[in-house]
């Protein structure tokens, strides 16, 4: 705080100069008018300096040209200094700074998730929700990061960082740097501009770490398939891009794969998260060390932790809404939930209550089973439609007796399991987010209550031949949601044997198509991200991904990739059953398609 | 015919009227051995020839004349008038040939019998036990035993032989009550006991003589003789000598050794009394009347008469033939005849029992006895069941446990000839034949009609159906939890034999559809108009499973049973014969669809409720059944030429308790006998594929291609075409989640 406090103009403006190092392997020509505007700005307003601002790299190809000043580095610890190698960027930050004769103190800017823009790092580490730049000053950048990328550092595999390389000398310094180096005001501006350059530098390529082994290391593959045709489009080749870590699945693995992506590959961003801790420990260390992460992770919740968070998966909240929509414009408005009794369907049915409730509809019942269990399954039924409700025991008895009676005339034995009292059906349909095989079991099992007709509503796990093969009448009407429309409409590289109809892939293709989509589509917004951010400091490729534009009408809504909440705008697609086939009824391609209430309109 | 009273006390008085036994002589004691010693012996035979002096004759012949002179000189000048009209009112001056004709025209009683298709005799069927022995087929000694002891003059009176009742009327006089000798001819007798009655009175004895005289007019000697020898009740249920040949002696009349032929001729005075099964002491002493009789009669001399008296008399016990060899079986077959001979209009007067029918069945003795001997080795399964069975309140009110029956049909699926059949376990405890005459539940092995009629629909062994609680019209069909929630093949559902996945077909295929088809295939008992019908809640017959089974078997053909190929009469004139194969059969599948049913059959064996005989899968196919708490257990399995048909329940319907299926208890007894029958007598034939049909291996569950999969045969054409689904997919799935996006 009290560093803080010491802000100035002079300071932010020394700053400037002093954090514009070259930290980029591939520097960008800028025109030396935007770099004398870029100066004119910090001197002139007075105003503190954004990441992107402090670590441009145009400032510092410039300063390099002009001082062609070779240093040796320091500070690191453990790090030997190294000779004849280029002027690190501190050096040139330093000269730079000496250059202007400024004396102020340097700070940083910092993305923190929730804080308004120019509050203090504390006040926005306490807030959630939208980012916002904040300033930092020595000492704090020292406590944040400093200590985050120590902390990491400890992590990095020996061998794999080598100290006192030339490209290590920003990660030297800051990795040296303590706090008490800041009260030396000699050394607070080499300090400051250390961590500008660390933090900022990248080498162009993209991290990815996923669990290539271990239980998910099928799924994960397809990703990377996903990935590499999406990158084969523009004519590269995955490795060009992506450097592939694996985390094997664990999380603390996934760290150290994150320590050697940092320290030793000096990636631009880092994509990943397909296990939810995976994406608990990237989204927190994107935050601490202010790189950006593309999470191909399944709750929305996940990119809350930082700012520089970013995910691009099929939506369930989206699902949801999609058939909230389409059973309201049915006149569906009381729903019972029958789920399994297991996490899978906890979100979409979350989701699904309160669309429902924001549309005027409510649940009935929510009621869970245990998959795979008839008894459990059996026991849904029957509270579903009330046939053992406790005030139905006289209407109970009197069924007994007379299937007893009955029964004894014909000379029968008497099965006390034939006697099933009539539904009693208080809702208008049932929502059931489990896969195909359960709703056909539960089809029967209503019916088997003397349950006629059931408009029946699903998810995306209802897509199958199978759900239609054999036909079941009691299916007719029954709508679901996925988030692949026609398998036909799949990018060429993605592309797969259609079977029956286009809405359908051979089985065994149906998984992984779902990655690989997902992987091509974080693939191509990593190359868009890259691209547009090719010479930037890996804020700067943060901070372009909330405007990022999709290439082509298709992709992931057409228009911004990323809606507010920093979630790429993956499509939703409405199906309905009829006569034996499934038909596709719409189709939305993202946040366009929101209505003003943000329940997607179907058309 | 009247049977003559063999226990009545009407008998006549022994030594009949053979006269040899001097006047003023004792008779033979009855407990006298039967061997007597040589001289005793001697002296025996030395009594016999001086009884055949003529002197001794001569003398009481004139005794006797002298006192009929008297009688006839009384009658005669006392009442000739009266006796002229008594005579006339006793008709004897009116007897027609028409009074005659009942013994001129007798047809001969003669048992029909019974034959396997091997020609060898297992059972016959009499009213009265009668194996007619034409005259010229009798043995001499016989012959001359019968004329010895019965009518030493029989060759030369004209029908009544006044010598022999003058005889007879003085040893009476002189013996006083219990010394009364036959005077009857052996005319007289046959007269008597065909046209009148056993009453002593003077009256009945004119008439009797009178019709004598006229019957030798009619009929010549030897026919008489016949008549006589064949008729008359010989004892031990016998009636005739041919039929007391094979009762006391187990052998055909013609066979007879003259000691032999001695004793049964001595059985005509009185059957009962000289039975040797029940005295042969007397019997033996009879015996040797009898030969005293044919050394007077100069029908021995005396040296073989004396060796014929020491000859022991080997008898043979007699065994029931019918109860013996294949006992269920000649009972059927005797209702078929029945059947059989009652459509025939020319035929409806012959009986089958002592109509002298050649009967020849299709029962395979070899098969019989392998059947009968597989329930024998299956007691203690069968026994165990028994303490298995829910109690039973008995005739007498007493709870009890019901006996767990068995039976066995075994049938030629290519001809439909029966083959084996056994009824019961045992046929002295229970005649009750469950083979054709029980109507039971045939449980789930009435499902082969329902999948057939679904294969002829389009259906496919590959179809998946998901195994879900049904009710239709509030029947619930019972499947075991544990089948419940998953999904099967039309394949599998079949040799797992499921129940609901059945219930849920039929329902598809229409209820009277799957009636219909059922009685295309050969079930004649009534089906109920219920979906319990589908799984088999209707009653059949085994003939009925039998009949349904031979289709599979038979490419389709379904193919009347039989069980009689040709009856015959004595003479072998064919009366009825069974129509040819092909006239019996109908084409009621085609030979592909009768050959996928096989192919599902052959997994029940294989994998299904019937893997316990997986060791026959390769030459057979099967399918079991088990009605509502076990009370009914069936295997209905085939070979193409051999269909077995297992029962094994209780006749009160006693639920049987534990893990009691079909498999369990039917089909061991059905491996037991198709066993042996492979290996014994008839080697399994291949099923052959008929052109049309392709197989490939198929996911047992799921329906699609999958390498090491189920083998499943389709239409041509009709083959899954997937060699993925989604189900299999899903199931490969950790937790089950599918497209598990939002698994993690």
């Amino acid at each position: 705080m009290s560093s803080l406090t010491k802000l100035t103009p002079h300071l932010a403006l020394a700053a400037i100069f002093a954090l514009a190092s070259g930290c980029f392997s591939k520097p960008k020509r800028v025109h030396p008018d935007d770099l004398a505007l870029e100066s004119k700005k910090g001197h002139k307003g007075g105003k503190p300096m954004t990441m992107e601002e402090v670590s441009g790299y145009p400032t510092s190809e410039r300063r390099t040209k002009r001082l062609g000043k070779k240093t040796a580095p320091k500070g690191a610890p453990g790090v030997k200094a190294s000779e004849g190698h280029l002027p690190s960027a501190a050096d040139r930050n330093e000269a730079w700074a000496q250059e202007l004769g400024s004396q102020a103190e340097p700070t940083a800017s910092v993305l923190l998730p929730g804080a308004p823009a120019g509050t203090t790092a504390p006040a926005a580490s306490a807030a959630t929700g939208a980012s916002s730049e904040v300033q930092m000053g020595c000492q704090e950048l020292v406590d944040k990061f400093a200590a985050s990328y120590r902390k990491l550092y400890a992590m990095v595999p020996t061998g794999t960082y080598v100290p006192g390389a030339a490209e290590n000398q920003a990660l030297d310094r800051m990795l040296a740097a303590q706090p008490a180096d800041c009260a030396d005001s000699g050394r607070r501006r080499e300090i400051v501009q250390a961590i500008s350059n660390a933090v900022g530098q990248h080498g162009g390529k993209v991290g990815v770490i996923l669990p290539l082994g271990g239980n998910r290391a099928k799924l994960a593959n397809f990703i990377v398939q996903g990935m590499r045709a999406a990158l084969q489009e523009s004519g590269k080749k995955l490795e060009d891009v992506i450097i592939l870590k694996d985390s094997g699945g664990v999380a603390k693995t996934a760290e150290i794969k994150l320590a050697e992506l940092v320290f030793k590959d000096k990636v631009a961003m880092v994509m990943g998260g397909l296990e939810k801790p995976e994406a608990d420990v990237l989204a927190a260390w994107s935050k601490d060390l202010q790189i950006p992460v593309l999470l191909l992770a399944r709750d929305r919740e996940s990119v809350n932790p930082s700012p520089l968070a970013f995910r691009v998966y099929p939506d369930e909240k989206r699902l949801a809404e999609t058939l909230v929509a389409a059973a309201v414009k049915r006149g569906l408005k009381r729903v019972a939930i029958v789920r399994p009794d297991n996490h899978k369907s906890d979100k979409i049915s979350d989701y699904f209550k309160k669309a429902l409730a924001a549309q005027g509809g409510a649940v009935a019942f929510d009621l869970m089973y245990t998959p795979g269990n008839f008894d459990s399954m059996q026991g849904v039924g029957r509270q579903l439609f009330q046939t053992e409700a406790q005030e139905r025991l006289d209407e109970y008895r009197k069924a007994y007796k007379k299937a007893q009676k009955k029964a004894a005339e014909e000379g029968q034995p008497f099965d006390p399991r034939m006697v099933v009292l009539k539904p009693i059906v208080a809702f208008d349909a049932a929502f059931i987010p489990d896969d195909f095989r359960t709703v056909r079991h539960f089809a029967k099992l209503f019916k088997y209550h003397m349950v006629d007709k059931l408009p029946l509503i699903g998810n995306h796990e209802w897509r199958s031949p199978a759900l239609v093969e054999p036909w079941d009448e009691f299916l007719n009407g029954a709508i679901f949601a996925d988030f692949i429309g026609s398998y036909g409409k799949l990018p060429q590289q993605l592309a797969t044997e259609t079977v029956g109809s286009q809405f359908f892939v051979k089985p065994s293709e149906v998984v992984p198509t779902d990655f690989k989509l997902i992987g091509y589509r974080a693939a191509r917004v990593l190359k868009l991200a890259v691209a547009n951010a090719a010479g930037q400091p890996r804020r700067a490729v943060a901070q372009a991904l909330p405007g990022l534009a999709s290439d082509s009408p298709g992709f992931l809504g057409g228009g911004k990739i990323f809606d507010e909440g920093r979630h790429a705008n993956w499509p939703t697609y409405l199906f309905s059953v009829a006569k034996g086939e499934i038909v596709l009824e719409s189709e939305n391609q993202g946040v366009s398609a929101l209505s003003a209430n943000g329940v997607v309109a179907s058309r | 015919m009247q049977k003559r009273d063999d226990d009545s006390g009407n008998e006549r008085p022994s030594g009949g009227h053979g006269g040899f036994v001097p006047f003023g002589q004792k008779k033979p004691a009855a407990q006298e051995p039967l061997t007597p010693p040589a001289k005793t012996l001697e002296r025996e035979l030395q009594r016999a020839s001086n009884a055949a002096r003529p002197r001794r004759k001569a003398s009481v012949f004139l005794r006797a004349a002298r006192m009929l002179f008297v009688c006839l000189a009384l009658a005669g000048a006392g009442g000739g008038w009266l006796g002229y009209k008594w005579l006339s009112e006793l008709g004897v001056f009116e007897i027609t040939d028409a009074q005659l004709d009942i013994i001129v025209q007798q047809k001969p009683l003669d048992n029909s019998e019974v034959f396997d298709r091997a020609g060898k005799k297992i059972g016959e069927y009499f009213d009265s036990y009668s194996v007619y022995v034409p005259f010229k087929e009798l043995p001499k000694d016989l012959v001359n035993a019968v004329v010895a002891i019965e009518d030493r003059n029989f060759w030369v009176h004209k029908g009544f032989d006044p010598r022999g009742m003058l005889r007879a009327t003085v040893a009476h006089v002189k013996g006083g009550i219990g010394s009364r000798q036959g005077a009857s001819t052996l005319t007289q007798q046959l007269v008597r006991h065909f046209l009148l009655t056993n009453e002593r009175s003077m009256a009945r004895k004119v008439k009797e003589i009178a019709l004598a005289i006229q019957l030798e007019k009619r009929l010549s000697k030897e026919k008489i003789l016949e008549l006589y020898v064949n008729s008359m009740f010989l004892g031990n249920g016998a009636y005739g000598v041919g039929a007391a040949a094979r009762r006391y002696f187990g052998k055909e009349a013609q066979a007879l050794l003259p000691h032999e032929s001695a004793l049964i001729a001595g059985l005509f005075q009185s059957p009962s009394r000289m039975n040797p099964t029940r005295n042969a002491k007397v019997a033996k002493s009879r015996q040797q009347q009898v030969l005293k009789a044919m050394y007077r009669a100069k029908f021995l001399t005396f040296q073989k008469a004396k060796d014929h008296f020491k000859e022991p008399l080997a008898y043979e016990e007699y065994v029931p033939m019918n109860a013996s060899i294949a006992p269920y079986w000649v009972d059927y077959i005797k209702e078929e005849a029945k059947k059989t001979l009652a459509k025939l209009e020319q035929e409806k007067k012959l009986k089958v029992g002592g109509s002298g029918l050649r009967i020849y069945t299709t029962l395979d003795l070899r098969l019989q006895r392998l059947a009968e001997q597989s329930l024998a080795d299956s007691s203690k399964l069968l026994d165990d069941a028994r303490e298995r069975t829910s109690p039973i309140k008995g005739k007498d009110g007493k709870v009890t446990q019901a006996t767990v029956e068995a039976s066995i049909l075994s049938v030629d699926p290519r001809t439909g000839e029966i083959l084996a059949m056994v009824g019961g376990r045992d046929y002295e405890k229970s005649k009750f034949n469950r083979t054709y005459q029980s109507l039971r539940s045939p449980g789930s092995s009435f499902k082969p009609v329902v999948y057939s009629l679904a294969l002829m629909n389009k259906w496919k062994w590959s179809d998946v159906i998901f195994v879900s609680p049904i009710t239709i019209n509030n029947y619930r069909p019972h499947t075991p939890n544990d089948d419940m929630l998953t999904e099967t093949t039309v394949m599998r559902s079949f040799y797992r034999s499921m129940n609901t996945p059945t219930v849920e077909l039929g329902q598809k295929l229409g209820l009277k559809k799957v009636m219909e088809h059922a009685r295309l295939l050969g079930i004649r008992a009534p089906i109920k108009e219920e979906f319990g019908s589908m799984l088999g809640s209707s009653d059949a017959t085994m003939m009925d499973m039998a009949r349904l089974y031979s289709v599979f078997a038979n490419q389709g053909k379904l193919t009347e049973l039989v069980s009689i190929t040709k009856i015959t009469d004595r003479a072998g004139k064919v009366v009825w014969a069974a129509p040819e194969v092909v006239e019996r059969q109908k084409q009621v599948l085609t030979p592909q669809i009768a050959y996928l049913m096989t192919q599902g059959m052959r997994a029940v064996l294989a994998m299904g409720t019937g893997y316990t005989s997986a060791h026959l899968s390769g030459v057979a196919a099967g399918k079991t059944g088990t009605s509502n708490d076990s009370t009914d257990n069936w295997f209905c399995g085939y070979a193409p030429n051999l269909a077995t048909i297992v029962w094994v329940g209780t006749d009160e319907h006693a639920s049987i308790h534990g893990d009691t299926t079909g498999g369990k208890l039917a089909l061991p007894i059905w491996d037991k006998f198709m066993t042996k029958a492979f290996t014994e007598v008839a080697k399994p034939q291949p099923f052959t594929a008929p052109s049309g049909v392709v197989w490939t291996s198929i996911h047992p569950k799921f329906g699609n291609r999958a390498e090491g999969g189920v083998k499943m045969f389709f239409l041509k054409g009709n083959e899954p075409a997937a060699d993925a689904s989604a189900l299999e997919v899903l199931s490969q799935t950790t937790e089950g989640g599918y497209r598990d996006v939002f698994a993690h």
